[in-house]
């Protein structure tokens, strides 16, 4: 009977031992970044069929930067095609300026904003969804929005078409 | 984890083997004890063998080891199990529960209390073979299905914007009700008369996790830590009437 008692209480404590090595992770492991994805494109003339074809378009400078903040996101980069822009996660519009070979137009995002939950670690991820693009036609003729919705996955959000 | 649970598994069958061998009959038999007709006294079991009152003592145990000025929490739980025949083991859990915790790195903070209960059945997985003497020591495992309905707050959560400058403070409070199922296993020991120890692994599995996005609970009373499957040890003081 004493064995008994023994093994049944030695195996007990060890398994006590082992459920209370459950430590608590403290590290958030998820993406948090998210960024509205833009295009180039521009429409050039097939001169084999005499129509216009839309092609993607890379400047040989591409500056760009939010209205009202010094930082500068892209500055005279130098063959990109395709550039990721962070909205303002506490306002509903955001505005950015973008220089393409030295001209620059001044877009402007009006949105509406969400809260994903994450964990307990990660806190909230703010995500957007695009309402419309306003712009200025200097460089760029216009914008469509692709993909209305803003999240951790990066998508094209937004095609800018630039004047032929 | 993979440790603990291989554990387990050694510890359980190290039992199971030890009370198989418990329940062998003896080597030396006299040639009246063959003559016996053995098999009626084991396998005519009443159907009725009373009911254990149960208490999980691994919370308080738990608590001691991984309380600490971020990290509190308090369990106490316990069961009524029915003994049917030794074969089946009708049981009700219950009991309160509540944690809170503030994360070192963000301190982003959650609380939560709540009571729950859980419904199910354990099947004893030891046959007496005939001719043996029955001992009260059971190889158990079943299923429960468990349901909490609670409050919790998270708060103290921030969005910062690092590249247009701001923060947002968020916070939430809200009711919610949670469902799960458990597989359960474990082993009851009689120690002494009537009084018996042992211990449950439990595999639980959210009914209701909730969509990705949306606010859950870090703590689920009565569930623990987890937003699809978590693991779970009871450890058992009991009484049989």
């Amino acid at each position: 009977m004493k064995t008994k008692h023994i093994t049944f209480l030695f195996t007990t404590l060890v398994v006590f031992g082992l459920a209370s090595c459950n430590n608590m992770d403290e590290t958030c492991r998820k993406t948090k970044t998210v960024l509205m994805g833009a295009k180039f494109y521009q429409d050039t003339l097939n001169v084999k069929t005499n129509q216009y074809v839309t092609l993607s378009y890379t400047p040989k400078t591409l500056t760009a930067k939010g209205v009202g903040v010094d930082s500068i996101l892209y500055n005279k980069k130098e063959n990109i095609g395709e550039i990721k822009l962070p909205l303002n996660k506490l306002k509903k519009q955001s505005s950015f300026s973008i220089g393409f070979n030295e001209k620059y137009d001044t877009i402007t995002v009006v949105y509406q904003n969400a809260n994903d939950y994450l964990s307990l670690e990660c806190g909230c991820v703010p995500t957007h969804t695009i309402d419309t693009v306003l712009t200025t036609n200097h460089v760029i003729d216009k914008i469509k929005i692709s993909q209305p919705n803003i999240n951790t996955t990066y998508v094209e959000n937004i095609k800018i078409y630039l004047v032929k | 984890m993979s440790k603990i649970l291989k554990f387990i598994l050694l510890s359980s069958i190290l039992l199971c083997g030890w009370s198989l061998k418990a329940q062998t009959p003896a080597k030396v038999s006299t040639k009246s004890q063959k003559q016996e007709p053995e098999k009626k006294d084991t396998l005519n079991v009443p159907l009725w063998q009373g009911f254990m009152l149960e208490y999980d003592v691994e919370p308080l145990i738990e608590a001691a080891f991984l309380q600490n000025s971020n990290y509190t929490f308090h369990t106490y739980q316990g069961n009524l199990q029915v003994n049917l025949k030794n074969k089946y083991f009708p049981v009700v859990e219950f009991g309160m529960s509540g944690a809170e915790r503030t994360t070192t790195v963000d301190g982003n903070h959650f609380k939560a209390d709540g009571m729950f209960g859980k419904i199910g059945m354990d099947f004893s997985l030891l046959k007496p073979k005939p001719g043996t003497k029955i001992i009260k020591n059971f190889f158990l495992a079943g299923v429960r299905v468990g349901m909490s309905h609670f409050n919790y707050t998270i708060d103290n959560l921030t969005v910062t914007d690092n590249y247009w400058g701001g923060t947002e403070p968020l916070a939430f409070t809200q009711p919610t009700t949670k469902f799960w199922f458990e597989i359960v296993a474990g082993v009851r020991v009689s120690v002494f008369k009537n009084i018996y120890l042992g211990w449950n692994i439990r595999n639980k599995h959210l009914l209701n996790a909730g969509d990705y996005g949306s606010v859950q609970p870090w703590n689920i009373p009565g569930y623990g830590i987890g937003n699809t499957s978590a693991w779970g040890f009871s450890y058992i003081i009991g009484y049989h009437f």
